[in-house]
């Protein structure tokens, strides 16, 4: 297979790239030739194309001869010059924002053209699965975004503008770290082991799927070239991609040049970013303060006759104070809690930071030739000392019409980037940055005094039984963990009518992508007690991933007069994807000089080769009566190897149908309502994103013996296989509605779905006399259901004052619930962090937070005596539910405590233009919801050995004195389990933010042309410029285990930056 | 164009043909069980992991717990609210239990790996004969764990081939313990024919004919088949492969691995290739420090004074067996029971050589006497039982009543086979563990006093959930 195959691509790229130096030639042909026979022929045709609004000339109005490629753009002026072949042409004039017209020249010479501004919804084009549609045949659900409105947001991954633009699409930034991919969700989550994340095809080419919710298949993307972004929503657009459609489609369409609009345009913005919000911890006073509190309260309570003033002398080891009375420290006086210093560590590993983009791109072409060129290059510094991304990349994207039948075009773009990790998440004892800069004792200095040595608890910890806590700026400084990643992403095709309009069309991608890390760990880091010492240690780390994809399509369209129109599709894709990895550890460096592997010694290393292939057939047919009845179907066959061998093609079929009501002639009685359009879909599409690319084959394992007192290798079955095991199956209804009110000034679009998921990929338990304990199955349902609203309007459509404001709003629900899990049911449940955290049960959304209820603090010992406690629950301990009312508490009282999805998402964007100013403000939201704050066990655990946040200051003191009557009491030899995961530490998700603030002035065009620039336009903006929010971390999209069954937990997260930028377009 | 047509057209049968081929990739990273087992050398090192089996927790690896602690040998060391063998030794067993369910899942893992050797041997072109011994040695090991098995739980599902689909477990309901017993005397039969007397060099420690006849004649004797028992134990002692070593004490240090008196064992080797055994990590006094072992002990299996005192006081087998006390590494006495028979000194923690005895030739001589009595050849039985008591300078003893010599022999096989893991079955199949512990209940601490259903280990709770309808739970639970 794989050779002929091959064979094939080569002979197609060759094909290709003999063909498009013809074109280059047939180019050149042209233009030295403009007065070739042919041409003389030709008629001429001039005239001015005006707004209809303000009546002003448009420029780059594009003007084609209906039918060829012939055309050409208006001037600057309005005013187009076009010679067309012979009287009798139709002239189709369009333009981005406005309404295309087709006018038939007749003999005209000259015709001058009023463009109407855009009912954009109706007659955008919608990319869908191998080609497009317009919308208003569009029987679907898709939602759609052109970045020209994101285009000057500093964002690196064009999926964080997409963030409250797309109904039912939600997009999650978890974490601030430059170069992180955003989570993307299409319709809540239908997965539990399997990938739960969008399938990513860019111009046509599907990318490797397998990752769980990130579009981590953008992420080297450059924003700059995409044009479109096409949200496929509903199975009916989804199944035509078969075994990867479950989750939703992102169709990313990059820049293409346009005939005769030959454009230079220089894009740059400059920014500064900083942390969008700092959290509030003890400062070294109320540190003291609380930690003799703790340290009393233990002391009191485990030592017989024990009075707060004694000495730490006469206080045995572990109650002592841990900020020591009578014992001198270098630099730090602890006699005189005044005299402390507060160190603020968040100022230490945060910065502000400078963002910026350059980017330069040609776009243009003639009749036969178009090309889009780009080079750019981004560079993000990130807020926390060391880390940060630069982006180099480039595109070309050409396009020939080589003969009247034959067309190529290949798509090229290179990126290269580099990237600073720093460790930010995660526990201060793994070094994790965030942690460890907010629970370090605030009074203890960076480094020792007088020195460049760094400073550690252990310091000055020894006696007092400090937990340890590292050195936040250590953690940054002492790492250098540097990733380099190559990508080259590409495809070409060519286009052949075969018949009339019988189009083959054949495409040839790969995508390839070359990772390099290069870890190193000096051993200046303090060492923390909970670890083992760690010397200098490396590791180099390198992986390659080749995906390379073809897919041949034909095309058959049929217009019978103006009432049927039949469009047929039928196709073919293989794809297949080679991964690689090794990695290479190394310890015992003589020093911190040379830092590469070799210096060391090597301790280890690991390699891993995984392979995937996927081929399918598919097809679809799109018949529409009269515009006003329509009706689409499609079927895809996908055979996966990742698939049993007796289960191994899936088959996908989806059908829907439109009305567009708005054509029958009773609503001609209805003038207000300009458009009306019900659409049913039902269809099935499927979800293969599994984790491991061989989950149906059996495994053999390492199991050796000894025979003759030596070493016998032995090897046994560790996983066994599942032929049956087959891909995830999601069966969705939609129903949607689209109405258009007042020339379709409101436009209005609602769409209910039921999406069903079964046959999850589930490891279950299996009777263990089979000789295994697990296996893998596709056992398992869960549903999504819910309502999505969009809603347009053009508030002031600028005519005759010259302003315009637009809105767009969406609005969208999703209820999540497990119906099946395993044969028995069995609740799964999840660990992120420590310990159980999370549980998946049926009856309720996929990964709700596990652990205790807190009813509030026991007050007192009566309180105490009269509800079940643990046994060394004291007053001022936690009061936990006695969730099974058995009397007792205990791990079986642990019960559901919250989840992170949410109860509906929202989105507002405003548009105001007036003369050359223009606004946008992007505001979105997320309401209901919580998040299991899980690093308040370090930032809350009241035992007086870590800082705190300043909550703690409501902690109980006495029943008196009950503080906010949740924080229990400070306690250094902590009872009453109030450490246990609990609704404590359950926050609201819920916030509001205005993501992005931009606001640009267009300079007169009078001006510009003196300059030699057509269009120069200065802004400037503010991104995550406000967050409402309760939420005490830095950021409620936080996800530190992000996953459907792990998501919404905070562990320490790189917080969101505050981004203020100036940029200019600059257009010749 | 036609060009184009016939190009699409090709491009479409070569998928179409191909497709089987483009889609079947397995792991490159890994073995997988359907390209495996083509080679005679892949069904060796097939055949070691089933081997290896043997080494797991739920097999030997944690044997002391199961098979030792219900008996009035050993009784665990208490820590915490965790009682898992608390109740193995105070009858109290409930069915969620996790050494159950370890003993019931490594059995069948081992299981599993056998079934494969015996199934997938069949396709693979190698030498004959050793073909039929490899076969040989899958269905010895076969029938040890399900002889375990069945002694634990009673009726067990009997699984005889490779299960290549999880599926295939649902169909697996309780065999009767008859028709298991059947199973694991034809899997002993065939592998007493197939299997040589002994080996050499690196096949050392492989199952040989005599372990099929020794643990047949177990067989047949727990299931009071007297007579089969007689003839199969004495085909091993008449053959003289074995004898016993002339020093009890050597039976236990690891240059004596394997030896004469060694029927089979189950082998470790230390040297941090996770091939040592825990056991003298495990026995070796809780907070003793490495006064006893190197890196402390787990206190697991305290003698009791009952088997103290069961020793007859010139009896050398206590010393070597078992003590009471040791010395600190600061000089102190210290006054704790622990067993010593496994004390081979780790390099690391849990890494020592101590192999473990599965059977012996001490063990087949009183099974042989046994076997005698009770066919009612009392006299014949008397020198067997005496050959032991004469390698550690015993007297002989003088019985004459068939009732005098069983309990002669209970006696004898506590002390001679104290901490091998034979205790608690020897009092099961002789009928004498309800009496006998019953009798010593408080001070075992017995919870219920036992009754029949005591004499059988609940199935694990785990896989009756998941199987409700095929998997019944034994009485009493």
């Amino acid at each position: 297979m794989k050779q002929p195959l091959l064979i094939l691509s080569l002979v197609l790229v060759n094909l290709l790239l003999n063909d498009t130096s013809g074109a280059a030639q047939q180019l050149a042909t042209t233009r030295s030739a403009p007065g070739s026979p042919q041409r003389t022929a030709d008629q001429t045709i001039t005239g001015r194309v005006t707004d209809g609004a303000t009546g002003s000339g448009l420029p780059g109005v594009s003007v084609v001869v209906k039918g060829t490629s012939r055309g050409t753009t208006t001037d600057t002026d309005g005013n187009y010059r076009l010679n067309v072949p012979d009287q009798g042409v139709t002239l189709v004039f369009s333009f981005i924002g406005y309404a295309t017209q087709e006018v038939a020249a007749g003999n005209r010479s000259t015709l001058d053209i009023t463009l109407a501004t855009d009912d954009k919804t109706l007659s955008e084009i919608v990319v869908v699965g191998y080609g497009t549609q317009n919308r208003r045949e569009l029987t679907g659900s898709v939602a759609s975004l052109k970045t020209t409105t994101i285009k000057d947001q500093p964002v690196p991954n064009v999926v964080e503008g997409l963030a409250g633009r797309m109904p039912g699409v939600l997009i999650q930034q978890n974490t601030g770290s430059p170069g992180n991919a955003p989570s993307i969700k299409v319709r809540g989550l239908g997965s539990i082991s399997a990938g739960n994340g969008p399938l990513v095809v860019v111009d046509g080419q599907p990318l490797n799927s397998g990752t769980q919710t990130n579009a981590g298949g953008l992420n080297q993307l450059n924003p700059n070239d995409i044009d479109k972004i096409d949200v496929l929503k509903d199975a009916s657009a989804t199944a035509i991609y078969g075994s990867r459609g479950a989750n939703g489609v992102v169709m990313v369409t990059t820049k293409r040049g346009k005939s005769g609009q030959n454009r230079i345009n220089f894009d740059y913005y400059i920014g500064s970013q900083e942390v969008s919000k700092k959290m509030s911890v003890l400062n070294a006073q109320q540190f003291a303060e609380y930690n003799k509190e703790a340290t009393n309260t233990a002391y009191l309570e485990r030592v017989p006759g024990a009075s707060v003033n004694d000495p730490n002398s006469a206080r045995p080891a572990g109650l002592r104070y841990r900020y020591p009375q009578g014992v001198e420290f270098p630099g730090v006086n602890f006699n005189d809690p005044a005299s402390l210093t507060s160190y603020d560590y968040q100022d230490m590993i945060f910065r502000k930071a400078p963002i910026s983009n350059y980017q330069l791109s040609a776009s243009g072409g003639s009749e036969k030739v178009q090309y889009f060129l780009s080079g750019n290059y981004f560079k993000q510094d990130g807020i926390i000392q060391k880390s940060g991304i630069n982006r180099y990349t480039v595109r070309s994207n050409v396009d020939a019409q080589l003969t009247s039948k034959l067309k190529v075009g290949v798509s090229f773009s290179p990126t290269y980037q580099t990237e600073s990790r720093v460790n930010s998440d995660g526990h201060w004892a793994n070094n994790g940055v965030i942690n460890a800069a907010l629970t370090l004792l605030p009074f203890i200095p960076i480094y020792q005094p007088g020195t460049n040595v760094y400073n550690s608890e252990l310091y000055y910890a020894t006696p007092y039984d400090w937990s340890g806590v590292t050195n936040p700026v250590a953690n940054i400084t002492e790492v250098d963990n540097n990733v380099t990643q190559l990508r080259l992403l590409g495809n070409a095709y060519a286009e052949l009518s075969l018949y009339k309009t019988l189009r083959y069309r054949g495409t040839v991608g790969a995508d390839v992508n070359y990772l390099r890390q290069n870890y190193y760990q000096t051993s200046a880091i303090p060492t923390s007690s909970l670890l083992p010492l760690t010397p200098n240690s490396a590791y180099a780390y390198t992986n390659q991933n080749i995906n390379w994809v073809t897919n041949h399509t034909l095309n058959y369209t049929l217009d019978l007069g103006n009432t049927h129109h039949i469009e047929a599709l039928v196709g073919m894709e293989a794809q297949r994807n080679d991964f690689e990895e090794s990695q290479v550890n190394a310890n015992n460096f003589p020093n911190d000089v040379v830092r590469t592997i070799n210096a060391g010694t090597i301790t280890g290393g690991t390699s891993n080769r995984t392979q995937w292939t996927l081929a399918s057939y598919f097809a679809r047919v799109i018949y529409n009566y009269k515009d006003r009845y329509l009706f689409n179907a499609s079927i895809r066959s996908d055979g996966s190897s990742r698939f049993g061998e007796t289960n191994r093609f899936g088959t996908f079929p989806s059908a829907s149908v439109g009305w567009r009501i708005i054509e029958e002639s009773f609503m001609k009685s209805v003038p207000v309502i300009t458009d009306l359009k019900l659409r049913a879909s039902y269809g099935l599409s499927g979800n293969n994103a599994f984790t491991t690319n061989y989950p149906a084959i059996g495994v053999l394992s390492k199991d050796n013996y000894v025979f003759g007192n030596t070493l016998s290798n032995g090897l046994a079955t560790s996983s066994v296989a599942n032929p049956r095991l087959g891909w995830e199956k999601s069966r969705q209804v939609d129903v949607g509605l689209d109405i258009g009110l007042f020339q379709n000034r409101v436009f209005l679009t609602v769409d209910y779905y039921n999406r069903i998921t079964t046959d999850l990929l589930l490891s279950v338990q299996v009777p263990t006399l089979t000789g295994f304990t697990t296996s893998v199955q596709n056992i398992g349902k869960v549903e999504n259901k819910g309502m999505e609203f969009a809603l347009s309007t053009r508030n002031i459509n600028g005519s005759g004052t010259g302003f315009t404001w637009t809105t767009d709003l969406n609005l969208s629900f999703n209820r999540n619930n497990v119906l099946a899990l395993g044969p028995n049911g069995d609740a799964i449940i999840n660990n992120s962090g420590i310990g159980s955290t999370n549980i998946t049960v049926v009856g309720k959304p996929l990964g709700n937070f596990y652990g205790y209820q807190q009813l509030g603090i026991f007050q007192n010992q009566a309180q105490l005596d009269a509800y079940p406690h643990f046994s060394d629950s004291r007053p001022g301990d936690i009061k936990y539910a006695d969730v099974n009312g058995d009397g007792k508490i205990d791990a079986n009282d642990r019960t559901i405590i919250g989840n992170n999805q949410p109860d509906f998402i929202y989105g507002i964007t405003n548009s105001l233009s007036f003369k050359g100013f223009d606004l946008g403000i992007v505001a979105q939201g997320v309401q209901g919801g919580q998040i299991l704050n899980l690093s308040r066990r370090f930032f809350e655990n009241l035992e007086g050995n870590q800082n705190q946040l300043t909550v703690v200051e409501g902690r109980w003191h006495s029943e008196q004195n009950p503080g906010d009557g949740k924080t229990p009491r400070a306690n250094s030899r902590s009872t009453g389990s109030n450490g246990q995961v609990s609704s404590r530490w359950v926050e609201s998700a819920s916030y509001f933010r205005i993501r992005n603030i931009t606001l640009g002035y267009n300079f007169p065009q009078a001006l510009t042309q003196k300059a030699k620039i057509q269009t120069f336009r200065l802004y400037v903006g503010v991104q995550n410029a406000v967050t409402f929010s309760k939420y005490l971390g830095y950021n409620p999209e936080v996800s530190g285990y992000e996953g459907p069954l792990t998501g919404g937990v905070d562990y320490g997260s790189y917080p969101l930056a505050r981004t203020y930028t100036v940029g200019l377009n600059l257009g010749f | 164009m036609k060009k184009t047509h016939i190009l699409a057209g090709l491009l479409t049968l070569s998928l179409t043909a191909c497709n089987q081929k483009f889609l079947d990739l397995a792991p490159i990273s890994s073995i997988n069980t359907t390209s495996y087992y083509q080679t005679q050398s892949d069904i060796l090192t097939a055949l070691s992991g089933a081997y290896g089996a043997l080494q797991a927790p739920g097999q030997y690896g944690q044997y002391y717990v199961i098979a030792e602690i219900p008996s009035d040998d050993t009784y665990p060391v208490l820590s915490g609210t965790v009682t898992d063998q608390d109740q193995f030794d105070k009858f109290y067993l409930i069915t969620t239990n996790p050494y159950l369910l370890a003993t019931w899942s490594d059995g069948y893992r081992g299981i599993y790996r056998c079934n494969t050797v015996i199934g997938r041997i069949e396709g693979v072109t190698m030498d004959a004969t050793l073909k039929s011994r490899i076969i040989g040695e899958a269905k010895f090991l076969r029938a040890l764990m399900y002889f375990n098995l069945v002694r634990f739980f009673g009726d067990v599902p009997l699984v005889l081939t490779e299960i290549t689909d999880p599926l295939q477990g649902y169909d697996y309901g309780r065999t009767p313990a008859a028709d298991v017993y059947a199973q694991i005397s034809k899997d002993l039969t065939d592998a007493e024919a197939a299997l040589p007397v002994s080996y050499t060099g690196t096949d050392i420690g492989r199952a040989t004919s005599g372990a099929a006849k020794s643990l047949l004649g177990k067989v047949y004797l727990t299931q009071k088949n007297y007579a089969g028992a007689a003839t199969k134990l004495k085909e091993v002692i008449d053959r003289g492969t074995y004898s016993l070593l002339p020093s009890y004490a050597n039976l236990f240090t690891p240059a004596n691995k394997n030896s004469r008196e060694s029927i089979f064992e189950v082998q470790y080797k230390k040297g941090n290739i996770g091939e040592g055994s825990n056991y003298a990590n495990t026995y070796a006094p809780t907070n003793s420090g490495s006064a006893v072992i190197a890196f402390g002990g787990g206190g697991n299996n305290i003698p009791t004074a009952d088997l103290e005192r069961s020793y007859e006081a010139n009896d050398p087998r206590k010393a070597i067996s078992m003590a009471t006390s040791y010395t600190s590494t600061s000089g102190a006495r210290v006054d704790a029971y622990y067993i010593k028979k496994y004390a081979d000194q780790p390099v690391v923690v849990n890494d020592s050589e101590d192999n473990w005895y599965v059977l012996r030739y001490a063990d087949v001589l009183l099974m042989y006497a046994e076997a005698l009595n009770e066919t009612g050849k009392t006299a014949d039985a008397l020198p067997y039982l005496n050959q032991i008591r004469r390698r550690v300078s015993l007297t002989d003893k003088a019985i004459s009543t068939q009732a005098d010599m069983r309990l002669a022999l209970e006696q004898e096989r506590r002390v001679e086979l104290a901490f091998e893991g034979h205790r608690w079955f020897d009092l099961v199949r002789t009928d004498r563990a309800i009496p006998v512990l019953n009798a010593k209940a408080s001070a075992i601490g017995i919870k219920t006093p036992l009754t029949t259903n005591s004499l059988l280990f609940p199935v694990p709770q785990s896989q009756i959930d998941i199987n409700p309808g095929k998997l019944k739970q034994n009485p009493g639970y």
